[in-house]
């Protein structure tokens, strides 16, 4: 059990805006991790850098102790970063299996393979009744579900959920958090996540990190982290700080 | 430096021109996100309409202003009837077959209805030459320039100040999130269409008593407005503007020096090297 | 993927058919004609891999067509090579062109991209135009006989066959293999494709080979049967464009799409010349316009429609 991902002093500009600043932290295998920050604190940015869609301007990044700064997104998925975007992105004019055997197809080279590969995985999310379906017809929530299942399918280690909850009514969030608690089923050691979702966060993460406006403002186990005053603050302002002498 | 001046100047003029055609492209790519590969040709359509209208009695004035009218609504009516059901099976694939459709159909259509040979109409003030020094041009290019030049800012008005010009703009910024502020996106964009073929209609009119016309301008037109469109930055205004000048001020100068031929392969030659050193183009945001 | 690939005998008699055709059709202009159909049906099978399974709206691919055409005329006239010496040297200078304009132009995408291919394409043209000392310019020159006489034209017929074969073996493979699966995702949408490990610049320059090899090729038999090169037939916008709308009308991302894109458009457009002289080009059209409202999914989702339960989306499909 090591440090799967060491997220270090990281730095990423766009434009004027500084919008991951300064902003170290790390995942150990088999933890359960989740950003949390009121809006625009910079969190997918976080999921981007690791990913590689957007390259820091300082810090280093590493994956199993390999260096994967500035690395290309296809790079980091295959050594096993596996990734969902917030705004669903499926591939519309392919079917649901085939959606995720785009996945499966990176350690499954042949046909069959990979199409069997992409039928176990859809079974356990459920989806396997609607596998030769068009992804574009499918509603949001077995979107965000196949969106999981084509992540799993590429084999990766380590999961970054970006705000997989977001639309999803209570009993399909439960579903998706009981996945989640199994994904061990197919390697995934660690999961990262961006959440909203208090209750979702709290029952799931061993541990939390929050990011305000690009910094990295608290970490520690969830309940811990919930009373920091710095956090309260972030998210409600001032006035809610418990014994805070402003009115 | 007189020779230097003049060909600088012609390379205005001609460019002011690509720019209000390439203007109206700017427009419905930026609401629509087509490239309508038939815009030259539609653009043409409404010139022959202008010279008709004109050479059968009309004020070149007004046959410029009814022009304009029939293809605003011709634009509109084509936006629904022909691109829309397509556009809705959201396949941008397929609106490309309909715009190059368009485009072989209304050439042949143009030639057919109006005949292929060259055209131009006759404006007594328009032959009349002015200069100071040694430079000379004539009366009916400055106009054309005077018009061009007034046509951008007109646009550019409409589209800070009025209602509907702001309603452009929104659905151009997001098309999907305009709706929520209460903005008709289906009606927008069948008149950004209609206004699109309008303006490069009216810049074809500007032409008719300085150049020849005829059936094969339509797509050089179409191509160079595509050009200038990408080295604006594909929406600004100004950029369309700016990036017109400087296609025909890039032409005027590749024709003198070297020769006329390559001049019109230049556009190409900048376009990918646009493309290349400055993806977003000279005014264009992000990449 | 289409039933009728899944099954061989549809493909055994279309092959057989064809082959057969110069012992039974006697007219030359109909062998002409058919032969102008196969070549546009390898033209449009080329397209595709990068068109329509990788989504890359190419306007420029006549110019891998020229390619071919004046690398085989010229190394005859100027070297004194073997026609074919040349044939294939046009296919190297094709693959190299590929290489070239592929990695310039596929780091822009949708119409970015559509207009930087026809922009190479035309500064190519314009540069053969008017290199009079090295390509004969404008004016053209005649192309070498690939195949002598007697029998001519069934040599030519001949010849294109296994062509058009290999471009279909190639398209089979393609599409039912990985890499195929990861042009399907580049064109679907590019991010999703690289959050599943496709390096989306490499796949598509591994697509642009092969199809502007079989484009060269095919240009090369094509300027040999019209015994003729010139910036006005092998170097033309409208050959660009008729090959991507033959592989759209057809159905994009399918194996027998092009084909019978090729079959529709070359044959309408030839009768429409006949019945309609001076009104074709518009009722050619209209026509585009009717076939892309009524059948989104190209002239072969006739057929899957009825053969198959599933499939009912455009060409391309959705981009975003």
């Amino acid at each position: 059990m090591g440090r799967i991902l060491e997220f270090e002093k990281v730095t990423k500009r766009f434009g004027g805006l500084l919008a991951t600043n300064d902003v170290s932290f790390h995942l150990e295998e088999g933890e359960i991790v989740f950003l949390i920050g009121p809006n625009g604190a910079g969190k997918t940015t976080v999921f981007n850098l690791i990913t590689g869609f957007v390259k820091p301007d300082a810090g280093k990044i590493r994956f199993r102790g390999r260096d994967i700064t500035g690395g290309e997104p296809y790079e980091a998925t295959r050594l096993g970063i596996g990734r969902t975007f917030q705004v669903v992105q499926p591939l519309p004019a392919l079917t649901v299996r085939e959606n995720v055997m785009l996945g499966t197809f990176l350690h499954h080279p042949r046909r069959k393979d990979a199409a069997d590969r992409a039928d176990q995985v859809l079974d356990f999310m459920g989806l396997r009744s609607r596998a030769d379906q068009l992804a574009s017809g499918l509603p949001l929530a077995h979107r965000k579900l196949l969106e999981v299942a084509r992540a799993i399918g590429t084999g990766a280690t380590l999961l970054l959920l970006d705000e997989v909850m977001a639309g999803l009514n209570p009993r399909e969030a439960e579903e998706v958090v009981g996945l989640i608690r199994r994904l061990q089923e197919f390697g995934i050691t660690s999961v990262g996540g961006v959440e909203h979702i208090m209750r979702i966060v709290m029952s799931l993460a061993s541990r939390v990190v929050v990011l305000d406006q690009g910094r990295k403002i608290a970490e520690g186990p969830p309940g811990e982290v919930v009373h920091d005053p710095k956090v309260v603050e972030a998210y409600l302002g001032s006035k809610f700080v418990a014994g805070s002498a402003r009115p | 430096m007189d020779l230097f001046i003049s060909q600088l100047l012609n390379g205005i003029g001609n460019g002011v021109v690509y720019a209000s055609v390439a203007l109206a492209l700017v427009l419905i790519y930026r609401t629509t996100g087509l490239l309508n590969f038939a815009q030259g040709e539609m653009a043409l359509f409404s010139t022959y309409i202008s010279w008709k209208l004109a050479t059968s009695g009309l004020p070149i004035g007004l046959a410029i202003v009814v022009s304009m009218a029939i293809a605003l609504v011709g634009g509109a009516v084509i936006e629904r009837v022909l691109i829309r059901p397509v556009e809705q099976a959201r396949s941008p694939l397929n609106v490309v077959i309909v715009t190059l459709g368009m485009f072989l159909a209304i050439n042949s259509l143009a030639q057919l209805v109006f005949g292929a040979d060259y055209r131009q109409i006759n404006l007594p003030i328009a032959n009349r030459i002015t200069g100071f020094g040694s430079l000379h041009f004539s009366v009916g290019y400055i106009l054309s320039f005077a018009v061009s030049v007034a046509l951008v800012i007109a646009l550019r008005q409409f589209l800070r100040r009025t209602e509907m010009g702001r309603a452009i703009r929104a659905v151009a910024q997001n098309r999907a999130v305009a709706p929520l502020m209460g903005i008709r996106v289906e009606r927008v964009s069948a008149i950004t269409f209609g206004l699109g073929i309008a303006c490069a209609g009216v810049a074809g009119a500007l032409l008719l008593p300085i150049f020849w016309t005829n059936p094969t301008v339509g797509g050089p037109y179409t191509l160079k407005s595509f050009v200038i469109v990408v080295l604006g930055g594909m929406g600004s205004v100004q950029g369309a503007a700016l990036g017109g000048l400087l296609l025909g001020i890039a032409e005027q100068f590749t024709a003198y020096a070297w020769a006329d031929r390559y001049a019109e392969v230049v556009n190409f030659v900048i376009f990918i090297l646009v493309l290349l050193f400055r993806p977003q183009g000279l005014f264009g945001g992000k990449a | 993927m289409t039933p009728l690939v899944r099954r061989w005998w549809p493909t055994a008699l279309f092959f057989a058919v064809i082959t057969s055709m110069p012992l039974w059709i006697h007219d030359g202009y109909v062998l002409q004609l058919i032969f102008r159909v196969l070549v546009f049906a390898v033209l449009g099978m080329a397209w595709n891999f990068v068109g329509g399974y990788a989504g890359q709206l190419s306007l420029g691919h006549v110019a891998y067509f020229g390619i071919g055409a004046y690398a085989m005329t010229l190394s005859v006239e100027r070297i004194g090579w073997n026609p074919w010496i040349g044939v294939l040297l046009g296919a190297v200078l094709a693959a190299l062109a590929a290489l070239i304009i592929g990695s310039i132009t596929f780091r822009l995408r949708g119409p970015y991209f559509a207009l930087s291919t026809l922009a190479a394409a035309e500064i190519i043209r314009v540069l053969v135009q008017n290199q009079d000392e090295l390509t004969h310019g404008a004016v053209g020159t005649n192309a070498p006989l690939l195949f002598k006489a007697p029998d001519i034209d069934a040599k030519f017929f001949w010849g294109v066959i296994p062509l058009l074969a290999a471009a279909f073996a190639l398209s089979t493979w393609i599409h039912n293999s990985r890499f195929g699966y990861r042009l399907r995702a580049i064109r679907e949408n590019e991010n999703t494709a690289m959050a599943v490990g496709v390096n989306p610049a490499v796949d598509k320059l591994l697509a642009l080979l092969p199809s502007a090899v079989f484009t060269s090729l095919a240009g090369s038999i094509y300027a040999s049967y019209f015994s003729f090169v010139g910036p006005d037939t092998v170097l033309t916008i409208e050959i660009s464009v008729q090959v991507a709308l033959i592989a759209m009308l057809g159905g994009a991302a399918t194996v027998w799409g092009p084909i019978l894109g090729s079959v529709v458009l070359t044959l309408t457009s030839e009768i429409f010349k006949t019945y309609f002289e001076h009104t074709h080009l518009v009722v050619y059209g209209l026509l585009l316009i009717v076939v892309v409202i009524f059948l989104p999914g190209g002239v072969i989702s006739l057929f899957t429609r009825r053969w198959s339960f599933r499939r009912q989306v455009g060409p391309i499909g959705a981009q975003q």
